[in-house]
């Protein structure tokens, strides 16, 4: 299959607005402030509090770190736009990559290299004067690329190679019942990553309410937040019946669905976590579609009557599709009274 | 997994669960090590009583098939991999008794019989 022109418009798009620019504000950004290096003090001002600069580093490290973060979002964003869109899948999602990309870039590069700036000819790097005006713009700045670079796109909604398919309804005689159930679960690796960051977290705030410092019940509330969301989003039950489709944390809750009433296609997708819903989890995409996205690959998607996706990754999805199918077209010809 | 009854039937519901739980290992839907659902939740979701879904669970039970442990519910055992093997055997059975014309009735006691 050739990759339909509209894609190939959009994948140019991304790659000007949240690849090239953004890499080019990066390279001019750190020549300016390689420039500036014998003007500005040895140390200079990194962080700054209220009261006036309060964090300090080489002055080299600014435009080294300015580099490594700039030129690695880039490739962050971009490398998700090429992986995910592989099969020539195109979608909202991506389109707000791109505009995230090039707003996260002003953000950053503009406020650094303003600050930056801001010490040329200082003896002290203690003199540094506030950042309140290059924060303000360069947020401002921040805002109207992203803004800018989402409406610079086309709207682009593509299948690919691997588009969702529609399946067979079920053979269900007139009384028969039937229920479909299964657990879906995050994968190990993405299980591991969650909870090797919630003991670092823990151990973060041990430290921190051994110092003594307030901090650490903020820590220890989100330390505590963490490990129940954790808890509630790691495996979900997924359940059709004549009720519909149910979503439910082994807990209760969290708990999503659709009623039977409410649906109206069923299909079995293919997910990209991060091309499709910016990630894992449980998602809303920019086109309104909900997802429970615990891995890439097979998934349950029911359009609402609304015309809202409802998406759950989920092994042998066609055969929930299959059952739910069957149950909503008995239910339009034979709605029940309720 | 897949489990419909039809109350239409003449097969005992208890029967039909049995038969969906075992249609659902031979398409290779089960896995040992995976639960069953909760009794309850079946009996909710098909409208039939807890103790007709139990007893087909029981009778899992005893043909090897789950293992049922307090607090753990029914977890499925390493039985269900010989039915799992079937899969594609039994599939392209079917499809050329269909095409030959021979009822389900009919091809069932064929392989009765032959197995005896």
């Amino acid at each position: 299959m050739t990759v339909p022109a509209a894609v190939r418009t959009a994948r140019r798009r991304f790659l000007l607005i949240g690849c090239a620019l953004p890499a080019a504000i990066t390279l001019v950004a750190v020549g300016l402030m390689v420039a500036w290096l014998p003007e500005v003090p040895p140390t200079v001002a990194t962080h700054w509090s209220g009261s006036g600069p309060d964090g300090f580093g080489p002055a080299w490290s600014v435009p080294l770190g300015t580099a490594v973060l700039g030129f690695g979002l880039v490739a962050l964003f971009t490398g998700i736009m090429l992986v995910g869109t592989r099969d020539g899948r195109w979608g909202p999602m991506l389109r707000l990559l791109a505009a995230l990309s090039i707003g996260t870039n002003v953000l950053l590069v503009v406020g650094i290299t303003w600050s930056f700036g801001l010490q040329r000819g200082l003896a002290d790097p203690l003199d540094a004067p506030g950042i309140g005006l290059p924060l303000l713009v360069s947020t401002l700045l921040a805002v109207g690329a992203g803004v800018g670079g989402w409406f610079a796109q086309p709207n682009v909604t593509a299948e690919g190679r691997t588009p969702a398919r529609t399946v067979e309804p079920l053979d269900l005689a007139a009384g028969e019942r039937a229920v479909w159930v299964r657990t879906t679960m995050m994968t190990r690796g993405g299980m591991v990553a969650i909870i090797v960051s919630i003991i670092a977290l823990a151990i973060g705030t041990v430290v921190v309410a051994a110092t003594g410092s307030a901090a650490w019940w903020v820590m220890l509330g989100v330390t505590v937040l963490l490990v129940v969301l954790a808890a509630t989003t790691f495996v979900f039950r997924v359940r059709v019946d004549d009720r519909g489709l149910v979503v439910r944390s082994p807990l209760g809750i969290p708990r999503f669905g659709v009623p039977l009433a409410e649906v109206e296609a069923v299909a079995v997708t293919n997910v990209h976590p991060t091309a499709e819903f910016g990630g894992w989890g449980i998602r809303l995409a920019p086109d309104g579609a909900f997802g429970i996205v615990l891995r890439a690959g097979e998934a349950l998607q029911v359009t609402r009557r609304n015309g809202r996706r409802f998406v759950v990754t989920v092994d042998d999805a066609a055969t929930a599709a299959a059952l739910l199918e069957a149950l909503s077209a008995r239910e339009r010809v034979d709605p029940p009274a309720r | 997994m897949l489990i419909r009854v039809d109350p239409t039937s003449g097969t005992p519901i208890f029967a039909q669960i049995v038969a969906s739980v075992h249609a659902d290992a031979a398409a290779g839907r089960l896995n040992p090590g995976d639960r069953l659902p909760s009794a309850r939740d079946v009996a909710g979701a098909l409208g039939v009583n807890l103790h007709t879904v139990l007893r087909a669970y029981q009778e899992l039970r005893d043909e090897g098939l789950v293992d049922m442990r307090r607090g753990r519910g029914a977890v499925v055992t390493e039985a269900v991999e010989p039915l799992a093997h079937l899969h594609h055997d039994i599939a392209a059975l079917v499809a050329r008794a269909r095409t030959l014309g021979l009822a389900a009735d009919t091809l069932a006691a064929l392989v009765k019989e032959t197995y005896r």
